[in-house]
This record gives C-alpha cells, sequence and structure tokens, in this order.
C-alpha cells in the first residue's frame, strides 16, 4: 500500500537523514514506527503525505507517486503532526468547511468520536488546550475514513482517560482495508494494537517485524542477579533485579516488552540486525 | 483488561475467554461477540483477537456456523476447565511449589490456609 | 506534462469553491474588519477631497490616485497572503495535505483576488460614496472618472489583474516578508522593462526624445492620449500577456514543489 524504494533525504547538502532507504507498509496492518529524537520519524511520515520530496528514490501509495501530490493522491491519506494550527473557529464550523475535501467523511462517525472524547462540537478550535484541539483532529481524521492514517505522536498531550478511548478508535477503525503508522515514544500507550514494528535510526533501519514474528524469535526473562556475558542478547536493570533478552528456544510466544525490546536493539545494533535481517 | 508481562496477549485472551465460560458468563451456545467488538472492548488490535478466535476454534471451544459467526461450543466448560487446568500445572504450579519449597511451608499448613480461603469467598 | 494531465482528469470546480470557503471562513475576522476599515477610510478621504479639491478635474485625480493606491496596497497584501498557511508553520502540514489539486488552489486564488476583491473593493467604494452625498446637498459630488488622466482602459485593467498575478507569485517564491521582497523584485523588474521598452522605441525611432518621453512624460502626453496609446499598443499588450502567463505558470509550479522542511 505504501511502498518507499530506495529513498534518500537529508534537510542539508552534507547530512543524510536516509539513504537508500526502502520499507513496504502494508494494509490492514498497524505499524509501529519506533526511534530516538531526530531519527527522521516525522520525516518519514511528511515524506509519505507528499509534503517533503524525497532527493533520490522514491514513495508510491496506490500506485500514484508522492511526487504528483495532486487530489487523488491526497484523498486516501491523513495525517496528524505532533504540532498543528487550527482556525479560529466552532468545531462545527472546522467540520462544515473541512470535510467536503474527503469523499468517505462521516459526519456522524465524527459526532461520535467526539462524544466519546467529551468534547462538545459548540466549543471554539482556539479556546481548547492541546490535548483537546488533538482529540478534534484525531476524531476527524478517524472520520475521514482514508486507507493511510499517519499518526505522529497521537497519545502526546492527551490525558489517561482519552488514551483508552483512543485505544478504542484505533481498534474500531483498523480494517484490512486500512494501514495506521503512528510513531510514538509512549511505547505502552499503544502496544497492544500494533501489528508491527519498525526501528529506525539516522540512515538505518534497525528492525522491520511483525510482533509475532518478534515474539517467535525472541524472549524476555528476569534474572535475579546480573546475566552472564553470553546469557542475553541484551540485559537492563528491573525493578526486581534484570530483564535480558533472550533467544526464545520454545514454541510459545510471550509478550514482548517494547521499552526493553528498544533499548537492546539501539544499544545491540549488530546483534538484532543478524536476528532480524530487517533489509530482506 | 491488565495484561500479564509474560504471555503473548492473544494467549492471555484466550484464558480470560476460558474463564468467562467457566464463570458461566458465555454460555454454550451463545454467540460470541465480532472481533471488533471485543478489540474494543479489550483495547486490543483486532488482529489479535483474529489469532484469539482461531487458538479457541483450534481446541473445539468455539464454532463457526456458516454465514452466522461464532458460538461458544457444545461442553465448552468442560473442554475449558481442562485447558486453564493444565495451564495452571504446566505453568504456575511449579513457580508456587518452588516458594513452598524454599519457605518450607508443610502441606498441613497449606491445607489450612485453603480452608481459610474458600471459607472467606463463601462468605462473600 | 504528464502530472499536469492528471490534475485536469481530476479536477473539480466544487473543491474550487471549497477552497474559497476555506480561505473565507479561515480569515472571516481580519476579511470583515478590514472591510468596514477601508469603508470608513474611503468616505473620510472623499469629504476631504471634497472639502479641499479645488476643481472637478483635481478632485477625479486625487480620486483616481486614491483609487489606485488602494487597490494596490490592498490586492498586494491579500494577494501574498493568500497562500500563507503553505508557508508558515506549524499549520502548514495540514494545509499542503489537505486534498485537492495544485490547479484548483491556483484557480481558487485567482477568482478571489481578480474577480471577488474587485467587486467587494467596488460596492465598498460605492457604498462609501453614497455615504458622503447628505453631507453635500448644495453640491453634486462628481463620480469616479476611471481614467483621468488618459493612461487607457486596457492597461489599468492590466494592472489590477497584474497585481495579484504578481504577489501571488511573490507569497509563494519568498519564504519571509514576501510582500516587501515582491516589490523589490517588481521594482527591478520594472527597470529592466523599462530599459527594454526605451530600447524598442529607439529602434523604431532613435532620437533623445524618446526616452526623455518615457522617464518623463509630459502632461501634455496624458492628455492628447499619447500615453494610452503606447500602454495601449498591440506590443504592449501581447507582452503583458506573456508575462503574467509565465508568472502563473511559475505560480503553479511553485505551489507543486512547495514543502514543509
Amino acid at each position: 500500500m505504501v511502498e518507499i524504494n530506495d529513498l534518500s533525504f537529508g534537510y542539508t547538502r552534507k547530512e543524510n537523514l536516509y539513504q537508500q532507504f526502502s520499507i513496504y507498509f502494508k494494509s490492514g496492518q498497524i505499524y509501529g514506527l519506533l526511534g530516538q529524537n531526530g531519527s527522521g520519524k516525522s520525516t518519514l511520515m511528511k515524506i509519505i503525505a507528499g509534503l517533503i520530496y524525497p532527493d533520490s528514490g522514491n514513495c508510491v501509495v496506490d500506485g500514484i507517486d508522492s511526487k504528483e501530490r495532486n487530489y487523488n493522491y491526497l484523498h486516501n491519506l491523513y495525517i496528524i503532526p505532533e504540532e498543528f494550527d487550527l482556525p479560529d473557529m466552532t468545531i462545527a464550523s472546522y467540520v462544515r468547511i473541512y470535510a467536503p475535501f474527503y469523499d468517505a467523511f462521516s459526519k456522524d462517525q465524527f459526532a461520535t468520536y467526539l462524544k466519546e472524547f467529551d468534547i462538545s462540537p459548540e466549543e471554539k478550535l482556539h479556546k481548547l488546550s492541546y490535548g483537546n484541539k488533538k482529540k478534534v483532529l484525531l476524531s476527524f481524521g478517524l472520520a475521514t475514513n482514508v486507507r493511510v492514517l499517519l499518526l505522529d505522536e497521537p497519545t502526546n498531550g492527551l490525558d489517561i482517560p482519552s488514551k483508552k478511548t483512543l485505544r478504542q478508535l484505533i481498534a474500531a477503525a483498523a480494517t484490512p482495508e486500512r494501514c495506521f503508522i503512528i510513531s510514538t515514544h509512549q511505547v505502552h500507550d499503544l502496544e497492544n494494537l500494533l501489528d508491527h514494528l519498525v526501528v529506525i535510526s539516522k540512515n538505518k533501519l534497525l528492525l522491520n517485524e511483525s510482533i509475532s514474528t518478534i515474539a517467535q524469535k525472541i524472549s524476555f526473562v528476569p534474572f535475579s542477579s546480573r546475566p552472564a556475558e553470553n546469557e542475553t542478547l541484551y540485559y537492563e536493570k528491573s525493578f526486581t533485579g534484570h530483564i535480558g533478552i533472550v533467544a526464545n528456544k520454545s514454541n510459545e510466544e510471550g509478550k514482548i516488552n517494547l521499552e526493553v525490546l528498544f533499548n537492546g536493539i539501539i544499544a545491540q545494533q549488530a546483534k538484532f540486525n543478524q536476528l532480524f535481517k530487517p533489509n530482506n | 483488561m491488565d495484561f500479564r508481562e509474560t504471555q503473548a496477549i492473544y494467549l492471555q485472551i484466550v484464558e480470560w475467554i476460558c474463564e468467562q465460560i467457566i464463570l458461566e458468563v458465555w454460555h454454550s451456545g451463545d454467540k460470541i461477540p465480532s472481533v471488533r467488538e471485543l478489540a474494543v472492548e479489550l483495547e486490543v488490535n483486532p488482529n489479535t483477537i483474529a489469532r484469539t478466535y482461531e487458538q479457541l476454534q483450534s481446541m473445539d471451544l468455539v464454532v463457526n456456523k456458516r454465514g452466522i459467526g461464532l458460538f461458544v461450543a457444545d461442553h465448552s466448560k468442560d473442554k475449558a476447565t481442562k485447558y486453564l487446568k493444565k495451564q495452571f500445572i504446566e505453568k504456575n504450579l511449579p513457580q508456587m511449589f518452588n516458594y513452598i519449597k524454599l519457605l518450607d511451608i508443610s502441606m498441613e499448613e497449606l491445607n489450612e490456609l485453603y480452608h481459610t480461603f474458600t471459607n472467606k469467598q463463601q462468605k462473600r | 506534462m504528464k502530472s499536469f494531465s492528471s490534475q485536469i482528469q481530476s479536477f473539480s470546480f466544487h473543491r474550487v469553491i471549497s477552497l474559497i470557503l476555506e480561505y473565507y471562513h479561515r480569515d472571516k475576522k481580519t476579511l470583515l474588519i478590514s472591510a468596514i476599515a477601508l469603508y470608513l477610510f474611503l468616505f473620510c478621504s472623499l469629504l476631504l477631497f471634497k472639502r479641499y479639491g479645488e476643481s472637478d478635474k483635481e478632485n477625479d485625480i486625487l480620486q483616481y490616485a486614491l483609487q489606485v493606491g488602494c487597490i494596490y496596497l490592498i490586492s498586494s497584501i491579500l494577494s501574498v497572503h493568500y497562500f500563507c498557511t503553505l508557508r508558515l508553520k506549524p499549520g502548514n502540514i495540514s494545509a499542503l495535505s489537505l486534498p485537492c489539486n495544485a490547479i484548483e488552489r491556483l484557480l481558487s486564488a485567482v477568482i478571489v483576488t481578480m474577480i471577488a476583491f474587485p467587486v467587494a473593493y467596488s460596492l465598498i467604494y460605492v457604498a462609501s460614496y453614497f455615504s458622503t452625498l447628505p453631507f453635500f446637498s448644495s453640491y453634486t459630488l462628481r463620480f469616479y472618472n476611471f481614467d483621468p488622466i488618459g493612461i487607457g482602459w486596457i492597461s489599468i485593467i492590466g494592472t489590477f489583474i497584474g497585481t495579484p498575478v504578481l504577489f501571488l507569485w511573490g507569497g509563494l517564491f519568498f519564504k519571509r516578508s514576501p510582500w516587501i521582497k515582491t516589490i523589490l523584485a517588481s521594482i527591478l523588474y520594472s527597470g529592466i522593462n523599462t530599459a527594454i521598452t526605451a530600447a524598442v522605441f529607439y529602434v523604431i525611432d532613435p532620437t533623445w526624445d524618446s526616452f526623455k518621453f518615457l522617464l518623463v512624460p509630459k502632461e501634455a502626453a496624458y492628455q492628447n492620449g499619447e500615453i494610452a496609446s503606447i500602454f495601449n499598443s498591440p506590443f504592449y499588450i501581447v507582452w503583458s500577456i506573456v508575462l503574467l502567463t509565465c508568472m502563473l505558470l511559475a505560480s503553479y509550479h511553485l505551489l507543486k514543489e512547495k514543502e514543509v522542511k
């Protein structure tokens, strides 16, 4: 559905954020896009949304090159950036003005979502807090019924009950023809929703694997004392001792600890690269 | 639903559904919630629920009536009990035994504790 | 060319209207306040002109200067700001990912700046003009003379179209302070243009008079229509059309290539 081929891109001539980077995002999947600050997560989303053009290589969504960026390209795609600016009007007017650009927009869905988030459509956008503005954008984005949803740090600024609501809305909206790409630092907020993990670091794809494959290959084991040198792929201190990542020798899948996995991948790039071979 | 740290989520949901059947919240012959409904309720990925349902079908706890949907199978309570018991004996019991051995708790003491526990539950 | 034809295929006039409505609702407050301010400004100016303008002729020229000044100023600011949401962070991501074609955006801008604005301006002008009538019951206030110094209709219309075309381009081309930079660019261009025009005249009539005439037109030249005949000459008109078309194409290209870096 979203196809990135040999992408090279840099904000300056000297430093390339992406070089010969390829990845494919399937429909019917929820992708978690992880990476350290400045690793290029938001840039990748902007490239997919056609807001930044690759220096070389291309990004193709549903057969259309992002460089076209015409109505046909954009109308199947919605991006919720981390920073945004909403016009000075009521929520109701906002919908009246912006909904006509999306063929499949559902006003009923939008009203339901707003209600779930406990926001009145009569409120003025400029008077809302950052978190509440975000709820409006999330409701709008989900109600557009587009096929590619790009959410940059969607839980940032949301209060605890709204994170729950968001999880429910995403679970309801994740249909087989849709593709969600969600970047997040708050790994626990959405971890049970993800199908697939993509970890990027400057210039490199460190992991590109489904949650079930990851769980088949590795498991997370608590250690009461510091594990020996070759006992684990990676370990770190935990509340009760140490937690280590080891190769999964059983047939059963365990639960993935996203935080430990992320730290492990960043710290032991070579070991994980060998295990998962993300570039194949 | 709070998920534990150790087991894959889809398997934890399998166990949760077994509990629902044993507690007779779900009865044999009941239509079970759609994948999406349960995904929303438990705030997890619909594909995870689909996997849970596949697992339940392979365990004959749930049957697919073509065109209508998934239903809780006959004698599901027995099957569910059997499955959970097996899980408990294989996974939780060894851990418990470890502690019992470590803390040197006698079987008599254990028996007494179990009686007080069940009495308390009955009063409730 | 392939991308251009794909834009034409999915073109929808309905979306152009949606874009115009989007622009209007986003800036509704500013637009309404500006309209009221303009009305008051024109009203006061007209009163002053009638009070202090000594002859009808002088009044006409003052009104004309007011008109040209206002239209140029407002039209340029309006045009340069039309695409400002695409330029300014952090709203530009949402603005640029709004599903529409670059050609539809450009057409919406053309309609707003070249049709809606002149109509709205004229209405405000007429309204302020009629509001001054009660203060001059003993006089008859002369209505606006469109071409008191003999520049010619075609050139006047050309100016009113040219200003938005120039400033729409400027609003897309310059990232910071686009208005002032567009003015500087147009001064630079006018200089070059004058030089070219002078060169053309020199070829036609190689005397010093042709230069002098361009740089310091005499009042007589306006009155006997010499200026009008130059500005309305086929060469000048064709040149303007070519230039404006190029500017519009450049704006289209800038819209298509706009990024949010």
